[in-house]
C-alpha cells in the first residue's frame, strides 16, 4: 500500500534529482501530490510512496539532509460537532478541508491533507482529530 | 403602496402570509421586479450563526436549605456574577473555569451548552453569613430543568457588519478572528453577509426595543440596543455600513432554547466564545424596505483590518465585498489569500427557514417596536492608560 510522505528541502538539496534517483536507485513508484521547489531555494515536496525498497529510500532521502515525515491518513472531521464555521479553511495550506461555495458546508479531502496539525486547534468545536 | 405590522399579523395568523428568506427575495426581485415582489411578499427572514462574546445567562437556582446569601458561585468550576440577589447569578459565555486541568479551555459558554443537553452542573456557592442566611457554603448538582428561571440575556450580540481580519506581520496570530498566519497569508470574516439581520435593515427601520427574534431556537426579543452601538457610520448608497457599526442586546428563555443554535465555541489562545444561532423576521413596510432586503454579498463590503497591530485604531487595507469574502480566496497586495467566514451559513440558512416556517405556520406574529435606536450613535474609547495600580 502507498504511504504519504512529506519532504522538506534545503536550498543544497533542491539541485538534486531526487525523485528520480529514488525511481532509478530504489525501484519506488512515486506520485507527486504537491511540489513547491524552486531550484536554490527551501522547498516542500509531498510525495506517495510505494516499493519493497521504500526503507533503503528513506535513509537515503534522510542522508541527503532532507527532513522527511510520514503524512497522516487519519485526519477526521466529526460532522456532528462541525457547525460549518470554516475556521480551519483559512488555515489549511493545501485545500483539503474547503467550503462547498453552494451549500456552505466544510468539506474535507483527506488525500490533500499534509497534517499541518492547524485545523485541529483552529476548530472552535474541536471537531477535527488528526492521528500521526 | 404601504403595509403596516398589525396587517402583516392578521395574514400571519389566516394563514395568508408570505414570507421568504434573505437569500430568495434577492432571486424573486430580479426575476418578478420590486412591484410584483412587494405585492406579493410580506416578511423578510435572516440569519446568523456566529461567536458572539458578549452572551450569557441569568439563573436563579432556587434557595438552599437552609438559606444563603450567594457571594461567590461556581458552575463546573466557573465563575458566575453573583452581586446580585441571594440565589441570582449571571454566567457570561466568556468566563473561564478556575483551576481548569483538562487539556482544552473550558467557561462558561460550555457550561450553558452542558445545560442545554439536560447535563448535570455541579454548583458550588459560598454565602456571606447574616441573620437572614445563615449558610456559609453549598454544594449541589442542578440541571436546566431543576432551577426556576435560565434566562439568556446577551448585551452584544448581532453585530451589522465585522472587521475582516488580516495579519501583516512576521509571525502567526491568535485572536478572537481565528488563527491568522503572518504575511498575509489568510483572511476571515464573521458575517453571513446577504442573510444577516442588520444588513438586511440597516437603518433599524423595523428592528427595536421589542422586536420578537429567533434566539437560539427559541422565540426571543431585542431588549434594548446593543452596547458599542454606533450609528454614526460611513454608509454605501444602499446605507450599509463599510464597518461595525448598530449592535442588539438579546433576551430569551434559555430553558426554550437548543443547543443546535447555542454552542460553545473555543478560540486558540484566545479564550471561550459562544456560538449564538439568532435571526429576525423584517416586515416589508414599503419599496423602500424591499429595496434594502433585497441586497446581494456583492453589493455589501466590509473593511479588511490589521489584526497585527497592537493598537486601538489599526491600519486597513480597503474595502471587500461579500461576493469575493464567500468565494475562499481573494487577492490582496497582489498575493492570493485564503478566507474563511467564522460564521456558519448552513446554521444562517436554517434559522431563516425556521422563522419563514413558524410564520407561514402561524405561530411567529410580528412585534412593533416600542423604542427605536438613535441615528446618531457615536463610539466612545476610554483612550490612553493613566499608569498601572491605582494607588
Amino acid at each position: 500500500m502507498s504511504k504519504k510522505y512529506i519532504l522538506n528541502f534545503h536550498q543544497k538539496a533542491t539541485e538534486k534529482p531526487i525523485t528520480y534517483l529514488l525511481v532509478k536507485d530504489y525501484d519506488i513508484k512515486i506520485n507527486i501530490i504537491s511540489a513547491k521547489i524552486e531550484a536554490g531555494e527551501e522547498g516542500t515536496l509531498i510525495l506517495e510512496m510505494n516499493g519493497k525498497r521504500l526503507d533503503e529510500a528513506i535513509s537515503f532521502i534522510k542522508s541527503e539532509g532532507i527532513i522527511i515525515k510520514r503524512m497522516s491518513e487519519e485526519i477526521e472531521l466529526d460532522r456532528d460537532l462541525c457547525v460549518d464555521c470554516g475556521a480551519c479553511t483559512s488555515v489549511c495550506p493545501t485545500g483539503a478541508l474547503r467550503i462547498n461555495r453552494r451549500t456552505g458546508e466544510v468539506e474535507l479531502y483527506p488525500d490533500q491533507c499534509v497534517a499541518c496539525g492547524m485545523c485541529v486547534i483552529a476548530c472552535p468545536r474541536r471537531a477535527i482529530s488528526l492521528t500521526l | 403602496m404601504k403595509k403596516t405590522i398589525a396587517e402583516i399579523n392578521e395574514k400571519i395568523l389566516s394563514g395568508r402570509a408570505v414570507a421568504v428568506t434573505a437569500e430568495e427575495i434577492i432571486d424573486m426581485v430580479e426575476k418578478d421586479g420590486l412591484e410584483k415582489t412587494f405585492e406579493h411578499v410580506d416578511v423578510v427572514t435572516t440569519g446568523t450563526f456566529s461567536p458572539m462574546c458578549s452572551s450569557g445567562v441569568f439563573l436563579n437556582f432556587g434557595h438552599n436549605d437552609p438559606p444563603i446569601k450567594m457571594n461567590k458561585t461556581l458552575l463546573n468550576g466557573v465563575p458566575a456574577y453573583a452581586g446580585i440577589a441571594a440565589v441570582d447569578a449571571y454566567l457570561g459565555a466568556a468566563e473561564l473555569a478556575e483551576d481548569y486541568h483538562g487539556t482544552d479551555l473550558y467557561g462558561g459558554a460550555h457550561v450553558i451548552e452542558a445545560l442545554l443537553k439536560g447535563e448535570e452542573i455541579e454548583l458550588y456557592a459560598t454565602g456571606a453569613v447574616t441573620d437572614c442566611y445563615p449558610a456559609k457554603e453549598c454544594l449541589h448538582k442542578i440541571t436546566l430543568d431543576s432551577i426556576n428561571e435560565a434566562i439568556m440575556f446577551n448585551p452584544r450580540n448581532a453585530y451589522q457588519n465585522y472587521a475582516a481580519a488580516v495579519n501583516s506581520s512576521d509571525r502567526t496570530i491568535y485572536t478572537y478572528m481565528g488563527i491568522l498566519y503572518p504575511h498575509l497569508k489568510n483572511l476571515n470574516y464573521a458575517t453571513s453577509g446577504q442573510l444577516s439581520p442588520l444588513l438586511n435593515d440597516p437603518f433599524c427601520r423595523t428592528v427595536g426595543v421589542g422586536t420578537k427574534i429567533f434566539l437560539g431556537g427559541a422565540q426571543g426579543h431585542v431588549a434594548w440596543q446593543g452596547t458599542q452601538f454606533k450609528s454614526d457610520v460611513e454608509r454605501s448608497e444602499l446605507g450599509i455600513p463599510y464597518a461595525p457599526a448598530a449592535t442588539l442586546s438579546l433576551i430569551g428563555n434559555l430553558k426554550e432554547m437548543s443547543s443546535d443554535f447555542i454552542q460553545a465555541a473555543i478560540m486558540e489562545r484566545y479564550g471561550v466564545s459562544l456560538f449564538v444561532g439568532m435571526g429576525i423576521p423584517i416586515p416589508l413596510l414599503d419599496m423602500e424596505m424591499l429595496r434594502q432586503v433585497a441586497v446581494r454579498d456583492e453589493d455589501i463590503y466590509t473593511t479588511i483590518v490589521d489584526y497585527s497591530v497592537p493598537e486601538l485604531n489599526k491600519p486597513n487595507f480597503g474595502r471587500i465585498d461579500y461576493k469575493s469574502l464567500k468565494s475562499g480566496t481573494i487577492e490582496l497586495n497582489g498575493v492570493k489569500v485564503r478566507t474563511a467566514p467564522l460564521s456558519s451559513i448552513p446554521k444562517a440558512r436554517k434559522i431563516a427557514q425556521i422563522l419563514k416556517d413558524w410564520i407561514h405556520q402561524g405561530e411567529f406574529t410580528l412585534v412593533e417596536p416600542v423604542r427605536m435606536f438613535p441615528q446618531d450613535a457615536k463610539l466612545k474609547s476610554l483612550g490612553t492608560s493613566r499608569g498601572g495600580h491605582h494607588e
